[in-house]
């Protein structure tokens, strides 16, 4: 909808790059409250909270439109969306089976990909030739699923009873659990037997933690480093979807069916839902290997982005299998996050990461737009860049033999120790 | 938080022991190759704040696998894929050419 809306607020590139990184800045703001919220608020009651949230944001601005409306939206749109998400991967973390967790976790991100395409098909079916007069009937049609969402998340979306016997909240934990297995299985016996064990153990060294934790320990320090510089490189690639919207409007014919810009940005979406799935699949093969496949899919990158420099028509070619790689990279900070820390760490770690990958999709976004202005090409020069040093950071990462050498894996059982590690 | 080496150990053994993280202190007293169900909770000792925090994952990890809710999540699953629906509209819908 980035052209419409434009449009529609009668705003140049360079403000609309920076309403665009607004809504970046609140994710990473999000994704940096979010850690300290579930220690006040079960997640579930969060992710209800985020979801009106947004409704009454989304109303806002249909209701009285404007830039500033549509500035102030974005960006607490943003920081709902970076609320919400760590609190629904929690959620989903708890409930799935260990044997399936990562495959299931990453394969779900597909979603995005799906919720962009349905975007897409409303904008070719309401404002197929940007027609201006019907922009706010979009509004309302992308309001409707949020709503319909809400109401099935605030009638059935259950905290987790892992998360609350983590808090103490032992007997609401046993209430959900009950529909779900033998109730001999959950006597009176056993929750007396788990208050003992569990309960009365020093639970608070679990819940007191934050992101301060996950440096405390000084032989991963040039880890951190690394998947830092990584992240922050490969993390500016997302910002070329909006590259790909500037680019598209730039070189619009004015005989151009709608079809043909339809199909161009289905096809990116499309790439990265084959990439969500591909990258769980991914799981199941060696850490190396996956580091390495990451590598080339990084070097695929940094090679095939060149093709728009030949032609400019190719450029969501190019886009689309960045999108193919894009999940895998991001797995591979999930992968060695889940070996080099244990459970409650790891999920530290994915949010501090996640945090560096939205500022730098932030920057990314803000100073891309007007130095495509001066020339479309420059981005894509410094994409590549970005996308060569981190498969430098890749193969500086440490391998499994440095890891056993530091102590975190055993060398008579990697795999094992691997899956304790994900766990 | 690691300097628990005990005394009398060889000094190599002491330092490395003072290098170890968290996984290796607790591997050596408890032994997890054959998985959580081959030991029993009250024989894991508590040396440090890591150990603790290891055996109360296990045991809620024992809980969750043996009583089984895991099996049961779709209606979970398929709300969680909802609302990441949700945020793929509202994430994308402004960046989207269309």
């Amino acid at each position: 909808m980035f052209i419409p809306i434009r449009n529609s607020l009668q705003i140049d590139n360079y403000v609309a790059s920076l309403i665009s990184s607004s809504l970046y800045l609140g994710i990473g703001v999000g994704f940096l409250a979010s850690g300290s919220l579930t220690k006040y608020i079960l997640r579930n009651h969060i992710v209800i909270v985020c979801l009106a949230n947004m409704i009454l944001l989304n109303l806002a601005f249909f209701i009285f439109e404007g830039v500033f409306v549509f500035t102030i939206s974005r960006t607490c749109i943003g920081l709902c969306i970076g609320i919400q998400s760590p609190m629904i991967s929690g959620i989903i973390n708890d409930y799935i089976p260990t044997k399936r967790k990562s495959f299931i976790l990453i394969s779900i991100t597909g979603f995005l990909a799906i919720g962009a395409m349905y975007v897409i098909f409303i904008g070719l079916i309401v404002v197929p030739h940007y027609e201006l007069s019907r922009i706010r009937l979009c509004y309302f049609l992308f309001l409707h699923p949020l709503m319909i969402v809400f109401v099935f998340t605030f009638l059935f979306l259950k905290e987790s009873p892992r998360f609350l016997i983590l808090n103490r909240k032992d007997s609401e934990a046993f209430e959900i659990l009950t529909p779900y297995t033998n109730a001999e299985l959950i006597s009176e016996e056993l929750q007396e037997k788990i208050k003992r064990e569990v309960i009365e153990s020093n639970m608070q060294s679990i819940s007191h933690r934050d992101l301060s934790s996950i440096f405390s320990f000084p032989f991963l320090t040039m880890t951190i480093l690394l998947l830092f510089i990584y992240t922050f490189c490969y993390s500016f690639t997302n910002a070329t979807r909006l590259i790909l919207s500037l680019t598209l409007s730039d070189s619009r014919n004015l005989n151009d069916s709608p079809k043909s810009d339809l199909a161009k940005q289905m096809l990116v979406y499309f790439a990265y839902l084959i990439g969500c799935v591909g990258a769980g699949f991914t799981n199941d093969i060696n850490f190396l290997s996956k580091k390495y496949l990451t590598a080339i899919g990084l070097g695929m990158i940094s090679i095939i982005i060149l093709i728009p420099c030949i032609s400019q028509d190719k450029i969501y070619v190019s886009i689309a299998i960045i999108h193919l790689f894009l999940p895998l990279c991001l797995s591979l900070i999930n992968t060695i996050t889940a070996e080099i820390y244990p459970k409650n760490f790891s999920e530290i770690a994915n949010l501090f990461f996640g945090i560096c990958a939205k500022i730098s999709t932030f920057i990314a976004n803000f100073i891309f737009i007007p130095m495509a202005s001066s020339d479309i090409y420059l981005p894509y020069y410094i994409i590549i860049l970005l996308a060569v040093i981190s498969t430098v950071m890749i193969v500086f990462l440490p391998s499994e033999a440095d890891l056993i050498n530091m102590g975190i894996m055993r060398s008579s059982d990697s795999t094992k120790s691997k899956q304790f590690g994900k766990r | 938080m690691f300097n628990e080496a005990n005394e009398g150990e060889p000094s190599e053994t002491k330092n490395r022991k003072q290098n170890l993280p968290f996984y290796s202190s607790v591997e050596e007293e408890i032994d997890i190759s054959g998985g959580i169900e081959d030991f029993d909770n009250d024989e894991i000792p508590i040396r440090n704040t890591n150990a603790i925090l290891i055996k109360n994952e296990l045991i809620i990890e024992q809980i969750i696998n043996n009583y089984g809710y895991g099996r049961n999540n779709l209606k979970v699953l398929i709300l969680c894929c909802m609302n990441i629906f949700i945020i793929g509209i509202q994430y994308t819908y402004y960046i989207n050419y269309y």
